[in-house]
């Protein structure tokens, strides 16, 4: 267990500590005190007056990080020495999870060494000290993103559901709802991947080379890279972002863990060339260096102890294409978005069609159907409309069937969300795999999609499906059986059926499973469906509804037997690692570990080497093969009952709302959960006049339902061009 | 009273007569059924439910003890004879009596009324009465083969498949659906097609809205799916093979097809060629009321018969009265009488405990309860037991005054000289002289339960969905408003039933009114 202790130097940079427990630890504790109040930074920071203080971190960090490292290095050493010993006298199956463990241990200790062998954390250099023989990629050779057509200008308006505690993009209470419209979806990232390919593309970065190890990702600056305030990028404000995240002037343990464990180095060579090296290789390796954003030591200069409050409502100078001026800020109200006046991106072959409205402005609407009717007063330009209810009924008005509103139904590829029931095998009867067999015959996920969906989801078919080139394809869910589920339980012992029709055994244990889920109305319906169906089988399901956080609560207490959850998806790679490795299942006590993801209380020794494999593969191949098998493992032993995908999203818009519809895009790029974040569209102010005059007329247009099913998957037995 | 207690050993005989002989009969099966779902309520290991036994056991000697009493009590108090003429008198409170009574003897016919299960299948020549057999029957013991035979028997299937052989028939309740647990498969209406032009019913305008073509109509599986403007097909249509594997896409303008892509077997004719229903419009959940489908008052979003799903939820609305009423009047009387009759210390310190209690914020520990319950507990016992618990307060001020009155009355003090203990002075002394307010308050008890249980359910912290709640079904038609007959339906059932029990309760507050005209009149 890792905690934080600050350092209570009063004045001194105090800077976090992991904990140190055991004796001789505290040595290396009292040791990094003196190296602290040996420094002179005291002395400095005595002073209250504004300024950076970039530079005076940089060597107490480094010195930290190394401390750190060391720390973690003397800790793997000894673990390593035990495992050796116990090694020698396991046997069977312990000595396999041993192995596996000791080779785990060998790998975090030639991370360590690699990591203390790079030097300072944070790196000034000079372009000498670069590889000489680097080769390097742009990334130009990708197809545009967004419709030649786009017309620059006119306003989007939307709502939000709340309005944002702050605009900071980290410390205290940033992490909420709004920040992806604000920083995510629109920031220049060094170097991204494309919506379409998943090929990378350039962002800040114009270029970039991997070294020969793989670790380390070079990137050369876009010499034009301009914040929105008219100053330049340098390398030298990668470092410095790094400085405002992680320094003691805030709260922000998520990102000083990140910074901290997930990049080993970061270094300048010159005002245009840095690297960023992570601790391991992995396939993904430049998109994960290339994720950082720079910041602007001219807007972080007063930077200090009180930047929570300080930069509360301080919009930072951006490289997106979006800014917040602050007369826009209405609190509580709205906030708008202005597009930056020539932006230095704007001609850039991945971005010139998109980000084209002058302005986007955010309303604040509390209750979702109140969005709805805005949009239909048309106060609102789009409408996300994928749920059935507001597809098939709410859309039933006059203007969509006079055509001002147009619908589009759009095929996205974005991995599916892994939603269904996860088993906790910690809990009897969930740890015999023939009952598991047959919850997984017994689960009639089809009649909750015909009922409450309409027929129009999917089927999920297996954990983690659609990751493009990644997932196994051929894995199908085990479908509704009564025949199959009751063979299975039938071998699992229970033949026996009571008066209400459950099975039980012959020593009277009832098949009886209590189904943890989300005390919300369309989750509640689901669950019934799901209950009535199973009773067919001889399975008792006992809902047990909660409210949500008491839910979250009981699954990371591991006090579910099985739940009906749902983990968010990040394209390129899924991560296997906290759902099933053997370190987040079980404590040294060896009780479920709690605070873990891992809700099916999982642990093997191969799935953690191939959920470590997944995480450090550095072949697509080898990622490839590591994470089929982790799926086709979760299939055999039935631990996931996949429940249903929904593969499209559906758009009603206002007439002058524009969608790309070209070689290049149609509607969208298909990497994306929701068309928005993509910002292809475009608003046509000709449009809105001549529909505005013809709403006032009388006038109508022919009603406009599109379908975009270019990238919906195909039935996988069937081949291409059998159309009649 | 002869009749109450007829009908207590009538209901106590034919819940023990059923336990015996397997049977499931109407309401007299439930206290075994409860006995047996509520784990303190058995004798664990063994199975044996006591509790049913006991009920049964209570209400056979109550209902004895209470036909012989009426004919060893002598002529009937003439005080109360005149109350019940005056009740009689008083029309609306009388009449609402009468419906309130047919009401309780609907909801007591339970299964034979409401459900999936047939009233009675001849098959093979042999009766057989699934509604009133304890084990569900299944659907190889009709001779039913293939995936769905191990299942429980689908009736209402084998009704649509006898119909046309004769030798075997289902007889089903009057609405053969069950309140929960009975998901309907999406409904389906009846087309028109006048010149081209395709109606809904006897409707004038021509349809819009989602038509499909039925492999199975009754199973909704559907074959092709259009979307029709102005009675003709236009935008897009789906198609599913027989597996139900989407094999057909395309995009119709004024009932012609402009583009379409088929890629399942074989050709595409003969996916149109197959034998399937005429077009008819696609009701999905919640399905307005369609009368051919049987459906009087449409489904529910989870696909629950409205009907029968109110007829669960009034009987959820009985059993919580029957239980509550008498615990809560129990408690509420005695604390309040004792309160009046010793005051001094334990006056003072029962004030303040129930002052204590009425300013404890409800809601909130509902909602504590309700996330803290393990679910094995959930249910309608634990609900009474929250709201029995915040209830009682509400009487005792009531019957502490009328006590205080009383006490130093000659009967009382003649009770005392003659050497009654307490108790009995307080139940055979004290208690007869203050039935008027006890009785006046019933009714209004009763209403404020329904509308309690009704809320609490409205906000989600009320029963498990196993159960039929007309707060849930107020929850699902008010975030439906497009959906009227959810909320018009809950709406009118739940003011109806309240008028009633106000208007007994006018009726007898009334009748038990010591001056016979009062402002009220």
């Amino acid at each position: 267990m890792s905690r934080y202790l600050t350092n209570s130097l009063k004045s001194g940079w105090s800077v976090s500590l992991q904990s140190v427990q055991g004796a001789s630890r505290s040595f290396v504790l009292f040791v990094t005190l003196l190296c602290f109040l040996a420094t002179s930074c005291r002395k400095e920071t005595t002073e209250t007056a504004r300024k950076l203080e970039f530079d005076a971190f940089v060597p107490v960090y480094n010195r930290y990080i190394e401390n750190w490292l060391k720390t973690q290095q003397a800790e793997t050493e000894k673990e390593i020495a035990k495992v050796t010993t116990d090694l020698a006298t396991a046997e069977g199956d312990a000595k396999t999870a041993l192995e596996a463990k000791a080779k785990a241990l060998q790998q975090d200790q030639e991370k360590w060494n690699f990591r203390l062998g790079l030097g300072p954390y944070l790196k000034f250099s000079n372009p000498s000290e670069m590889p000489t023989d680097l080769v390097w990629e742009n990334g130009m050779d990708q197809p545009e993103i967004g419709d030649p057509r786009a017309k620059k200008g006119g306003v989007f308006r939307r709502s939000i559901p709340e309005f944002p505690p702050t605009l900071r993009p980290f410390g205290n209470n940033s992490n909420h709802s709004f920040r992806g419209d604000l920083y995510e979806l629109i920031d220049m990232k060094l170097i991204t991947f494309h919506p379409e390919t998943m090929k990378l593309i350039p962002g800040v970065a114009r270029e970039w080379s991997s070294s020969a190890d793989k670790r380390t990702i070079y990137f050369r600056l876009d010499p034009e890279a301009r914040y929105s305030d008219g100053n330049p990028v340098k390398a030298r404000d990668y470092l410095i972002s790094a400085y405002v995240r992680v320094s003691d002037n805030l709260v922000n343990p998520y990102q000083k863990q990140y910074f901290r464990e997930e990049i080993a180095q970061i270094a300048m060579y010159d005002d245009l060339t840095l690297s960023i090296s992570l601790p391991e290789a992995s396939v993904f390796g430049p998109l994960n260096a290339g994720e950082l954003t720079p910041s602007s030591p001219v807007f972080y200069a007063e930077y200090g102890p009180d930047y929570d409050l300080r930069y509360q409502w301080r919009f930072p100078p951006t490289t997106a294409a979006y800014e917040v001026r602050p007369k826009d800020i209405i609190k509580g109200v709205s906030i708008t978005q202005t597009r930056v006046k020539n932006w230095w991106a704007k001609d850039r072959k991945y971005y010139k069609y998109r980000f084209n409205p002058d302005k986007l402005i955010h309303t604040v609407v509390r209750d979702s159907n109140k969005d709805f009717e805005l949009f239909r007063a048309s106060e609102i330009d789009t409408s996300l409309v994928t749920s059935p209810e507001l597809w098939y009924e709410k859309c039933e008005i006059p203007p969509v069937h006079e055509g001002y509103i147009e619908r589009a139904t759009f095929y996205r590829r974005y991995p599916r969300i892994p939603r269904g029931l996860y088993l906790n095998l910690w809990k009897k009867p969930l740890d015999n795999l023939d009952v598991r067999i047959g919850i997984n015959h017994a689960i009639h996920w089809q009649k909750v999609i015909d009922v409450i969906f309409r027929g129009d989801a999917q089927r999920l078919n297996s954990m983690n499906e659609g990751f493009v080139g990644l997932s196994d394809p051929l894995i199908r869910a085990r479908p509704y059986s009564i025949e199959a589920a009751r063979a299975a339980f039938a071998k699992a012992g229970y033949t026996i059926e009571d008066s209400d029709g459950i099975l039980k055994k012959a020593d009277g244990t009832r098949l009886s499973i209590a189904l943890t889920h989300r005390k919300e109305p369309s989750f509640e319906r689901m669950c019934s469906i799901l209950r009535q169906e199973a009773k067919a089988c001889g399975l008792d399901l006992r809902l047990d509804g909660l409210e949500s956080t008491v839910t979250y609560k009981k699954a990371m207490q591991k006090q579910h037997e099985m739940i009906f959850w749902g983990w968010n998806t990040d394209p390129p790679v899924p991560d296997f690692y906290q759902l099933m490795h053997s370190s987040t299942a079980f404590d040294e006590t060896g009780k479920p570990k709690v605070d873990t993801n891992n809700f099916f209380t999982w642990a093997r020794a191969d799935t953690d080497s191939l959920s470590e494999m997944v995480r450090n593969a550095t072949t697509p191949e080898d990622l490839k093969n590591a994470m089929q098998s982790l799926q086709r493992i979760i299939h055999d032993e039935a631990i996931f009952v996949p429940g249903y995908s929904v593969d499209f999203a559906r758009i009603a818009s206002w007439r002058w709302v524009r969608w790309p519809d070209c070689e290049d895009t149609r509607f969208s790029p298909p990497v994306t959960l929701d068309p928005h974040e993509m910002f292809v569209y475009w608003i046509d102010d000709d449009i809105k006049k001549e529909t505005l005059a013809a709403r006032r007329s009388g006038k109508t247009f022919p009603e406009s339902t599109r379908v975009f099913d270019d990238y919906r998957e195909k039935a996988p037995e069937k081949e291409e061009g059998n159309e009649p | 009273m002869r009749l109450l207690g007829f009908f207590s050993l009538l209901l106590g005989a034919l819940a023990a007569f059923g336990e015996r002989m397997g049977l499931a009969l109407p309401t007299a099966r439930w206290f075994f059924n409860v006995s047996r779902e509520v784990p303190f309520l058995k004798i664990t290991g063994s199975d044996f439910p006591w509790f049913g036994w006991l009920c049964a056991a209570l209400m056979i000697l109550g209902g004895l003890a209470m036909i012989v009493r009426s004919f060893t009590s002598g002529p009937r108090n003439p005080i109360t004879a005149r109350r019940m003429k005056r009740f009689c008198e008083i029309k609306r409170g009388y009449y609402s009596l009468l419906i309130l009574l047919a009401l309780g003897g609907i909801a007591m016919l339970d299964q034979a009324l409401v459900g999936k299960r047939a009233l009675a299948v001849s098959y093979e020549g042999k009766w057989i009465f699934p509604a009133f057999m304890p084990r569900d029957l299944k659907n190889k013991d009709f001779g039913v083969t293939g995936a769905t035979a191990e299942a429980p028997a689908d009736y209402r299937k084998l009704k649509r498949d006898w119909k046309e052989a004769k030798e075997n028939r289902v007889i089903m309740p009057l609405i053969p659906y069950d309140p929960t647990g009975d998901t309907l498969p999406p409904r389906s209406k009846k087309l028109t097609e006048r010149d081209g032009i395709y109606y809904e019913g006897s409707s004038r305008k021509p349809y819009w809205g989602l038509v499909a073509k039925y492999y199975d109509v009754a199973e909704g599986k559907i074959q092709l799916r259009y979307t029709m403007r102005k009675g003709k097909q236009t935008g897009a249509a789906d198609g599913w093979d027989a597996t139900g594997k989407p094999v057909y896409n395309a995009e119709y303008q004024d009932g012609e097809a402009v583009s379409e892509r088929y890629n399942g077997e074989g050709i595409k004719e003969d996916f149109f060629d197959q034998e399937t229903s005429d077009l008819r419009a696609v009701k999905y959940h919640p399905a307005p009321p369609i009368p051919e489908e049987g459906n009087w008052l449409g489904t529910t979003s989870q696909g629950y018969d409205v009907l029968a799903y109110l007829y669960g939820g009034l009987q959820v609305n009985f059993k919580a009265a029957l239980i509550y009423l008498p615990i809560v009047y129990l408690i509420g009387i005695t604390f309040g009488m004792m309160m009046g009759y010793f005051g001094g210390w334990f006056d003072l310190v029962s004030q303040r405990l129930i002052e204590i209690f009425s300013n404890v914020p409800f809601l909130f520990i509902v909602i504590i309860f309700s996330s803290m319950v393990p679910e094995k507990f959930k249910g309608l016992p634990i609900i009474l037991t929250i709201l029995i618990l915040f209830g009682w307060m509400g009487m005792t001020y009531l019957m502490r005054t009328a006590a205080y009155r009383d006490k130093e009355r000659d009967y009382i003090s003649a009770a005392k000289i003659l050497g009654a203990s307490t108790p009995r002075i307080l139940f055979r002394h004290l208690l007869p002289n203050t039935i008027s307010i006890i009785v006046t308050l019933v009714p209004f008890t009763m209403s404020g339960l329904v509308s309690s249980l009704t809320s609490l359910d409205y906000l989600g912290f009320g029963l498990p969905p196993e159960y039929a709640t007309w707060g849930r079904l107020l929850n699902d038609g008010l975030s439906n408003l497009s959906a009227p007959w959810l909320v018009t339906s809950t709406f009118i059932a739940l003011v109806a039933l309240l008028v009633i029990i106000t208007f007994i309760g006018e009726a007898v507050r009334e009748a038990f009114d010591p001056k016979k005209f009062t402002y009220y009149r």
